[in-house]
């Protein structure tokens, strides 16, 4: 009996370890705050373990069978199938891999950043890992309304986190902001939900399609409800036209939290395009590729079109590094979305590993980058390029990682990042769309402009009278040696990466 | 009778709505609002869904709306004015605020809406509560993890800390 | 006249929604834009119980209790954030917190 009783949690638990890894982390967090003696090395140790159990975990389950449902329902009666509401699959595995890999280095790279990391430590830190929490589940939900609550779970924290800096005016301002815009993605994507379901009578994914078809004429409404959604997510990972409030944002707030919040929100909501657009990758019953054909991978192509050409374009005049980094990082959402375009086409699998490869390519690149800025400049600077002046005679050991992380967003190759739009672009041309192979290469050459506009700073011009010498903190020089890595590895040794990429296309053969 | 009362409702809702996003004195937007927040209580009522109803009236009414009195008493003197934005910025929204409904009203119009047979009252509460701790487990326990983040969030930041201000 | 029926319910929603997305767009005061943001919700919410109640469906008054969870929750972090601005700029005119721009 009790053995039995053991076994019913222990298959209850298992699947969700990642998940409780970081609830645990963001209450001891808290707790170690309060109970006994402060000690603020312990509380950022409590969480980048409790990550780092969650990345082992999930790598761990990706091992076993695969998918498991959770949380099923009883079946309605006019269907045959058992909707759950949350899903443990290999994409969402990934992904949770990835958003604890990101949580991990994110701890590392706050240390001692700012006087709040250290007079807050219990807060900033669970408030990270309830974050980490929140799109943890997220990239799982299966269903509307657990998507919907992961997802204000995620936003809820970044929001604070953003303006914790609060004798600070322009972190405050850059949480107003965040929190303004993040409101209103909210509202829009909640009454686009709420038409999804008025049409269907549905809230689970698996559902969607069966339904679908007992709908007799075309609902105009769950068309008007999806692109809703869909607008509400992209005002979330700030692709263009919904991108404005993110260079604001990305100024004010401090850059460890900027470093996370534009780097694992965006991988929790591709995912979820992935899941909610093209959930059966390989099925005629697609629920939104029959509502519109193809019109969904023209509107997507649409969004990723705008948004590497917005925020390549506007990146090129600025000089605040912040800047440049904000809008790099909605031209990149586009690349993204090149991706997520291609896998509604016919070689679904292959678009959706590129896109899931690139996205790991990306995240960890654009953390890298950030980390390599705080590591080079002091607290009170005010991100403009020319504080990088001279350097690699400074530093040459942060300049080098600078280098290797801006080319890699730039895609040059050798390096991961090349590796990862070349795969992203040859989707895209099986998938049918050769134009948008043409945009997104001429988008790479004048990306290019802004990037070694930086670099030339770093490298070429002498550095100023009076800089201050660089000491590079311990957890950040490991965020440093990490994401280089991950881009010299990924970029010169083509069997491992190639082997990356098989892996993450055969996550979506046979789900 | 139900049709009369859902008539007058939705005017005191739509007619309070647009008062409070007029007021300049906001003071009278916050009463606007509460009166809004009461309307939509009563439709809750009409579409037999008293639990709601309730919810709406503690939650919106009475707590949310205080949490927002607070914030702007805290913020403003309370017969403060507030003024208009510039003209094109008011011309913008308002183009923008009504694309969005026309596009709403409009297909909410040519929608065939699935007319189902009203005949089951589903929101008796202990069915509610059955679903809300079984089928509905996972996100029911997250928004404890929800709320609580929120509370430390909001808890950090709105805190004044003795003495002066660090550096 | 015809009864009302979901319809009506429905549009009551839309405009609601949309009186609520122009003051979130026009108002200045930060504490007025958070309530603009709540006519939102709570347009969604009418539309979730409408649903729950025409389909018929148990989802949509359950769906409708997250809501406005949510909703208290985001208001409190949105009142936080709004003092925090006004103890650094003594405003929360949105016009006026417009320090960062380019």
């Amino acid at each position: 009996m009790s053995s039995e009783l053991f076994t019913r949690v222990a298959q209850l638990v298992a699947p969700l370890s990642p998940e409780l890894c970081l609830l645990l982390a963001a209450l001891c967090a808290l707790m170690t705050d309060m109970v006994g003696q402060r000690s603020v090395r312990r509380i950022r140790m409590v969480v980048w373990v409790a990550s780092l159990a969650a990345v082992f975990c999930s790598l761990a389950l990706m091992t076993g069978p695969l998918p498991i449902s959770l949380f099923s329902r009883q079946p309605a009666p006019e269907l045959e199938l058992t909707p759950s509401s949350y899903i443990v699959d290999s994409l969402a595995l990934s992904l949770k891999a990835l958003i604890g890999l990101l949580t991990a280095l994110a701890v590392w790279l706050s240390e001692d950043a700012f006087d709040e990391e250290r007079s807050n430590a219990g807060e900033y830190y669970s408030l990270i890992a309830f974050a980490g929490l929140g799109m943890t589940v997220a990239v799982s939900a299966n269903e509307f309304l657990t998507f919907f609550i992961a997802f204000e779970l995620f936003s809820i924290p970044l929001y604070a986190l953003a303006a914790i800096r609060r004798y600070r005016s322009e972190s405050a301002e850059a949480g107003l902001k965040y929190f303004l815009a993040g409101s209103v993605s909210s509202a829009l994507m909640l009454f686009g939900i709420s038409w999804v379901y008025g049409s269907l009578g549905t809230t689970y994914f698996s559902e969607f399609p069966a339904r679908f078809t007992q709908v007799a004429s075309m609902p105009h409404a769950l068309l008007v409800g999806v692109l809703m959604i869909l607008a509400g997510l992209a005002f979330k990972m700030a692709a263009a036209p919904f991108h404005m409030w993110a260079p604001d944002v990305y100024e004010g707030a401090p850059p460890t939290v900027v470093a996370y919040l534009s780097s694992a929100p965006k991988a929790v909501i591709i995912g979820f395009c992935l899941r909610l657009f093209w959930a059966d990758l390989d099925l005629e019953s697609d629920l939104l590729r029959v509502s519109l054909a193809d019109g969904w991978m023209l509107v997507f192509a649409v969004l990723s079109l705008l948004s590497m050409g917005l925020g390549n374009l506007m990146a090129l005049p600025q000089v605040s590094l912040k800047r440049i980094l904000a809008y790099s990082g909605i031209a990149q959402i586009g690349y993204l979305l090149i991706g997520v375009t291609a896998a509604g086409g016919q070689t679904a699998t292959m678009a959706a590993g590129a896109t899931l490869f690139y996205l790991w390519i990306y995240c960890v690149t654009n953390l890298t980058s950030w980390a390599a800025l705080l590591a080079c400049l002091p607290s009170d600077s005010t991100y403009q390029r020319g504080e990088l002046a001279g350097l690699a005679q400074r530093n040459p050991f942060v300049a080098f990682v600078l280098l290797i992380s801006f080319m890699s967003l730039a895609g040059v190759p050798p390096l991961a990042g090349f590796v990862g739009k070349f795969y992203l672009f040859r989707a895209i041309y099986a998938a049918g769309m050769p134009w948008l192979v043409v945009v997104g290469v001429v988008n790479s050459v004048i990306s290019l402009y802004y990037y070694f506009g930086v670099l030339r700073t770093a490298y070429f011009d002498p550095p100023l009278p009076d800089s201050p010498p660089i000491r590079v903190k311990l957890g950040v020089r490991v965020v440093l040696v990490i994401g280089t890595a991950a881009s010299l590895i990924l970029g010169l040794w083509p069997g491992f990466a190639l082997w990356s990429l098989e892996t993450a296309q055969t996550l979506f053969v046979g789900r | 009778m139900t049709d009369a009362v859902f008539f007058v409702l939705a005017g005191v809702i739509v007619a309070s709505a647009l008062g409070m996003v007029q007021a300049r004195n906001l003071f009278h937007a916050g009463l606007a609002l509460i009166t809004c927040f009461l309307g939509v209580a009563g439709i809750y009522v009409l579409l037999k869904s008293p639990f709601i109803a309730a919810l709406q009236v503690l939650i919106y009414a009475g707590a949310i709306a205080v949490i927002l009195l607070f914030g702007f008493m805290l913020t403003h003197h309370v017969m403060h004015t507030d003024p208009h934005k510039r003209f094109t910025q008011q011309a913008a929204g308002l183009g923008a605020a009504l694309a969005m409904g026309l596009v709403l009203v409009v297909t909410i119009a040519v929608s065939p809406w699935n007319k189902g047979a009203q005949a089951v009252p589903v929101s008796d509460l202990g069915s509610l509560g059955q679903q809300l701790l079984t089928t509905y487990l996972l996100p029911f326990e997250l928004a404890s993890a929800f709320l609580l983040a929120a509370l430390v969030g909001a808890i950090m930041i709105a805190r004044k800390e003795e003495g002066p201000p660090p550096a | 006249m015809t009864p009302v029926g979901l319809q009506h319910y429905l549009i009551l929603a839309a405009v609601l929604f949309s009186i609520g997305l122009y003051g979130a767009l026009t108002r200045r005061n930060a504490v007025a834009v958070l309530m603009s943001l709540e006519l939102m919700f709570n347009s969604v919410n009418i539309n979730l119980v409408a649903f729950s109640h025409f389909l018929p469906d148990f989802t949509g008054v359950l769906f409708s209790i997250f809501v406005i969870t949510v909703a208290a929750a985001e208001v409190t972090i949105g009142v936080a954030i709004v003092l925090s601005v006004y103890r650094n700029r003594n405003t929360i005119d949105l016009e006026q917190v417009n320090q960062l721009q380019g």
